[in-house]
């Protein structure tokens, strides 16, 4: 299974081994680190997560079983939270190994932690992304006046 | 997008305003030319208060123009119904984007392939103080993004040779801390929005000489306490705050920026010292990130990266605040004293 990024209602950056998640609409935001880091970003690189249960795994059977349920876990929290979304085509390119670009950690369960802090804010002063089918430019002029 | 759409939108918009402004301003921020064009030389007044220490003669053309002026009557039935609700509604359709806070707020447009920017607002009497305040923010939040150049919520403060930005959540103790480093002394490049410009020397860029502080502020810095009280409120439910202006409390402490030395997260600990402790830049990311780009429409994903790099770039820390924001001020002094590319240890603290 293939998941991307809820794009464009979510964005992310990953500063030094830690990421930012943004969700725009709800006006949460996440961290992660460690293992919850590389996941995700393997994630978003477009491999399946049976490749990044495998690259983490190769030990014993019960470690394994370990992995795929602490994977299973996140990949539904970060589903539930709407910040990736199964992606109905798998990559155009064979992304790299999930994780080469750094040492490989020792998997531990990823935790997303969640703040919600900023949404008091939204509250207050909502922003309303208006579809551009619903508003200016594509309205009707007026019938002119008679 | 054809241009038509758009020219037909803004001239039923500007109903009678003629096309002549009664008044046209030159800024220079962060290095390039601004024309601000107004209606009237009201609301000129009231729109270039804040940014006047911007002011420019310069005659090369404008990297950004903005137009600004008043609405007739009725003007605000040409607007989508579906748009009349609370907060603050926003379309994108490249090249434009648009906001609208109704029913009184401004109708804010940016063509970026024109670099143009316009604002119309209903009467005189809707510009309310936090327009005074921050004027152009959306604006140039949108035009930035193409410049390399970051709205950033944050104040910042420092001297002829670096400064610091200040960011963190509304109560983080931000604001009081940027007013004492303006009372004591340091350069003052705004309490609540500055333009950062990422690379390989970081750059904050002055926009807004305004500072907002209410009667705990005016408490914790008494040389403000008179001019604070007696200013004008800010509206809503910021009317417990007052609105100044930094030229007017320190002429001296007006800058157009300063090389960025550091970010600093303010948050009120007490106790008699304020100390410093070195952060993670992945946590002066979240300080900085959401507070900035969740208030701010628009070209979010390409201001987070902005934002990472800029964190990336400088070494963060966390400021613990003292009771007396003063011990706040030597603290920041003290750190801008370090030789620049010295992040040290942290521990610099001051009583």
């Amino acid at each position: 299974m293939h998941y991307r990024l809820n794009e464009p209602d979510v964005i992310q950056e990953t500063v030094e081994g830690a990421t930012l998640i943004v969700h725009s609409r709800s006006g949460s935001y996440y961290s992660l680190e460690g293992s919850g880091t590389v996941i995700w970003n393997a994630v978003l690189a477009g491999h399946p997560v049976a490749r990044i249960e495998a690259w983490f795994a190769n030990g014993s059977e019960g470690e394994r079983a370990a992995i795929r349920d602490g994977l299973r876990a996140f990949i539904n929290a970060l589903l539930a939270e709407n910040l990736i979304v199964p992606a109905t085509e798998a990559a155009t390119q064979v992304p790299a190994a999930p994780g080469t670009a750094e040492p490989k950690p020792a998997f531990a369960p990823p935790e997303l932690r969640k703040f919600t802090d900023m949404q008091e804010l939204l509250l207050v002063d909502p922003i309303h992304d208006v579809q551009p089918e619903a508003g200016w430019p594509l309205q009707k002029e007026p019938p002119p006046a008679s | 997008m054809a241009e038509a759409p758009l020219d037909s939108f803004l001239a039923r918009l500007r109903g009678p305003v003629p096309e002549v402004p009664a008044v046209t301003e030159g800024l220079r921020l962060a290095g390039r030319i601004v024309h601000v064009r107004f209606s009237s030389a009201p609301l000129a007044e009231r729109l270039l208060r804040s940014v006047r220490h911007l002011r420019t003669t310069a005659e090369a053309p404008p990297e950004l123009t903005i137009d600004c002026w008043t609405a007739g009557p009725g003007q605000a039935a040409l607007l989508p119904p579906s748009w009349s609700q609370t907060g603050l509604t926003y379309l994108e359709r490249d090249p434009c984007h648009i906001t609208w806070e109704p029913p009184e707020g401004p109708l804010v447009i940016y063509d970026r392939e024109r670099r143009h920017g316009w604002m119309r607002f209903g009467t005189l009497d809707s510009v309310l103080n936090w327009e005074v305040a921050r004027p152009f923010r959306k604006i140039l939040h949108w035009w930035g993004a193409d410049q390399s150049l970051q709205l950033i919520h944050a104040a910042a403060v420092g001297n002829a040779q670096g400064g610091v930005l200040l960011a963190g959540r509304s109560g983080s103790g931000k604001s009081t801390t940027a007013l004492a480093c303006l009372v004591g002394g340091l350069y003052y490049a705004g309490d609540d929005y500055c333009v950062a410009e990422p690379g390989h020397t970081p750059y904050v860029h002055a926009v807004y000489l305004s500072g907002v502080g209410n009667a705990q502020t005016a408490q914790l810095v008494p040389a403000l306490r008179e001019r604070l009280l007696a200013a004008p409120r800010m509206p809503a439910e910021d009317r417990a705050k007052h609105l100044i202006f930094a030229d007017e409390v320190a002429p001296a402490a007006a800058t157009a920026g300063f090389p960025l030395r550091g970010i600093v997260i303010p948050r009120i600990t007490g106790g008699d010292c304020s100390r410093l402790e070195p952060l993670a830049a992945a946590d002066a990311l979240r300080a900085l990130a959401p507070s900035t780009l969740l208030q701010l429409p628009g070209k979010r994903a390409e201001g987070l990266a902005r934002l990472g790099q800029l964190v990336r770039s400088v070494p963060s820390w966390q400021l613990d605040l003292g009771d007396d924001p003063r011990t706040a001020v030597e603290t920041i002094r003290r750190l801008l004293a370090r030789p620049v590319g010295d992040s040290g240890s942290g521990g610099e603290r001051a009583s």
